[in-house]
C-alpha cells in the first residue's frame, strides 16, 4: 500500500482515499464475505469498514501498518454486522448451492455442507483468523498483529476453529465413500 | 478420521475458491465521505477518549470546542476531584507510612530507594500511547461504551515503573444536554519492566477541552511482589500524559471508615 497515499488520506485529501479504497475495496470485501459467508452483508460489513477507515485514519500514526489496521476495523464491522443480521434476520450464513467442494491433498471429497454448516458454527473471531491463516496465508505473528491480540489468543482461536472444523468434517459419513457428483 | 492437516487442506481450498463479488459499492462509500467527518483528534490514553457531542464543534487547531454559552470552567468539577484525589492520596501515604507495618521487602531490582524501602518512593515521567482501534463501540441515546485495547510506554524516574504496558480500557462517553462530552474509564492492564511486572487498574475522567485525570493502581508481581504504586496521570496531549506516583511496600491502603 502506498504510504504517501495512506498519509495524504489521513489528511483529509479524499482523492488519495478513493484511490486507496480502490485498491483496498475489493480485497475487504472478498475478506469479509469469507467471514460472513452471506453477500449483502459482507457488503455492509465492507463499506462500514472503509468508512470507518476514513474517519478513524487521523489516528493511524504509522501509515506502514495502514493494511494491518484496515483489516482490524474489517473484523470489528464484521462482528457488528453478525450480531446485527442474527437479531433481525432468521440466519446468517451459507447461500451457496450444496457442491462438493475440490478433493483436496489426501484424495477426499468433503460435502460443501459439512464445511459450512462447521464454519456457521464458528464465532466472527474465530472465523477471522481461520480467513486469515487459510485464504491470506498469514503467519500467526501477522495474524496477531492485525487483530490486536497476543498470539496465544490467535492459537487458541485457531486451534479451537480447527478442531471445530474437524468435528464437523467427521460428524457426516465419509463422503469419499460417497460417489463422486453424488454428495447427498 | 479428520486431522488438523486435513481440515486445514479443506478449508484452505473451500476458501480459495473464486467468489464473483460486487464491488460497485466502493462508490457508496465515496459518495458519503464528505459528509463523515474525520476524528482529527485522541484525547486519550490509556483511553481512547472522543468527542462525541452531537452539538459540539472543533476548532481547527482544536484544543478548544466551541459551546454557545458555555466555557471551559464547566469542568471545574473533573479538576477538583482530581486536586482532592491527590490530596487524599498523600493523606493516605502519609497515613500508610506512619501506622502500617509493612511488609518484609527483599531487595528490589533498580530500586533506588531500597535502603529506605519502607518509605514511599516518589517518580515522576511521563505516558506515551500507541493508537489503537475501538473492539466493541455501542451508541446508545446518550452516551457511548466503547473498549479499547491499548499499548503505552512509560518513561518514569523509578526504573521499577519505567517500561511497556497493555491495557483493556473501557470508556463511557456522556453527551450533556448542551452537547458538550463528559468522559469516564476504567482499564486493566500489565506494565512490564526489565526486572518484573504490575497488575495495572486505572480510573480516571476527561472533558471535551482535552483535559483529563487518570488515577491507576500497580499491584507488584515477580520482582515487585509485596510493592503497591500509585500513580496520577495528567493529560498534556495527543497520546501524552505527565505521570507522577509513589511507589510504597505493602498493599493497598484499606478504606477509610467513614463511621468511625
Amino acid at each position: 500500500m502506498d504510504t504517501e497515499l495512506v498519509i495524504h488520506a489521513r489528511n483529509g485529501d479524499q482523492q488519495a482515499f478513493a484511490t486507496l479504497a480502490d485498491s483496498l475495496y475489493g480485497r475487504l470485501h472478498q475478506i469479509a464475505f469469507r467471514i460472513l459467508r452471506d453477500r449483502p452483508a459482507a457488503e455492509d460489513a465492507t463499506q462500514q469498514a472503509l468508512l470507518l477507515i476514513w474517519r478513524d485514519l487521523p489516528q493511524l500514526r504509522n501509515p506502514g501498518r495502514f493494511e494491518a489496521w484496515s483489516y482490524r476495523l474489517l473484523v470489528n464491522t464484521c462482528n457488528a454486522e453478525f450480531r446485527r443480521r442474527r437479531r433481525t434476520l432468521p440466519s446468517v450464513g451459507a447461500q451457496t448451492a450444496a457442491e462438493p467442494v475440490a478433493p483436496d491433498q489426501f484424495g477426499r471429497l468433503f460435502d460443501r455442507d459439512q464445511v459450512e454448516r462447521g464454519f456457521d458454527g464458528l464465532s466472527v473471531d474465530h472465523r477471522a483468523v481461520l480467513v486469515m491463516r487459510y485464504y491470506l496465508d498469514w503467519s500467526l505473528e501477522s495474524i496477531a498483529d492485525a487483530l490486536g491480540v497476543p498470539i496465544g489468543t490467535v492459537n487458541s482461536r485457531l486451534h479451537r476453529g480447527l478442531a471445530k472444523m474437524r468435528a464437523a468434517l467427521t460428524d457426516q459419513p465419509d463422503a469419499a465413500a460417497r460417489p463422486q457428483g453424488a454428495v447427498r | 478420521m479428520t486431522t488438523d492437516r486435513e481440515a486445514a487442506e479443506v478449508i484452505r481450498s473451500w476458501m480459495k475458491e473464486g467468489v464473483q463479488l460486487d464491488d460497485a459499492g466502493v462508490h457508496r462509500v465515496l459518495a458519503r465521505l464528505p459528509e463523515t467527518p474525520q476524528r482529527r483528534h485522541r484525547w486519550l490514553w490509556p483511553f481512547g477518549w472522543r468527542p462525541f457531542g452531537r452539538g459540539a464543534t472543533r476548532s481547527a487547531d482544536a484544543r478548544t470546542v466551541v459551546h454557545p454559552g458555555r466555557t471551559r470552567t464547566m469542568f471545574t468539577p473533573i479538576r477538583v476531584a482530581a486536586v482532592t484525589a491527590v490530596l487524599a492520596l498523600s493523606g493516605t501515604l502519609l497515613l500508610v507510612s506512619e501506622t502500617v507495618e509493612p511488609p518484609v521487602v527483599g531487595p528490589v531490582p533498580g530500586a533506588e530507594t531500597s535502603d529506605v524501602s519502607m518509605e514511599p518512593a516518589h517518580y515522576t515521567g511521563s505516558v506515551r500511547a500507541w493508537e489503537t482501534a475501538a473492539i466493541e463501540r455501542q451508541v446508545l441515546a446518550d452516551r457511548t461504551i466503547e473498549q479499547w485495547p491499548t499499548a503505552f510506554e512509560n518513561s518514569m524516574s523509578d526504573p521499577r515503573v519505567d517500561g511497556l504496558g497493555r491495557a483493556m480500557d473501557y470508556l463511557e462517553t456522556i453527551e450533556g444536554p448542551d452537547g458538550a462530552a463528559v468522559l469516564s474509564h476504567t482499564g486493566v492492564g500489565r506494565v512490564t519492566t526489565d526486572e518484573g511486572s504490575w497488575a495495572i487498574e486505572c480510573h480516571g475522567a476527561g472533558s471535551a477541552t482535552g483535559d483529563a485525570y487518570i488515577f491507576c493502581w500497580y499491584d507488584g508481581e515477580e520482582a515487585y511482589d509485596g510493592l503497591t504504586a500509585f500513580q496520577v496521570l495528567t493529560r498534556t496531549g495527543d497520546g501524552m500524559f505527565d505521570a507522577e506516583g509513589w511507589i510504597f511496600p505493602g498493599e493497598r491502603p484499606p478504606l477509610l471508615d467513614f463511621e468511625t
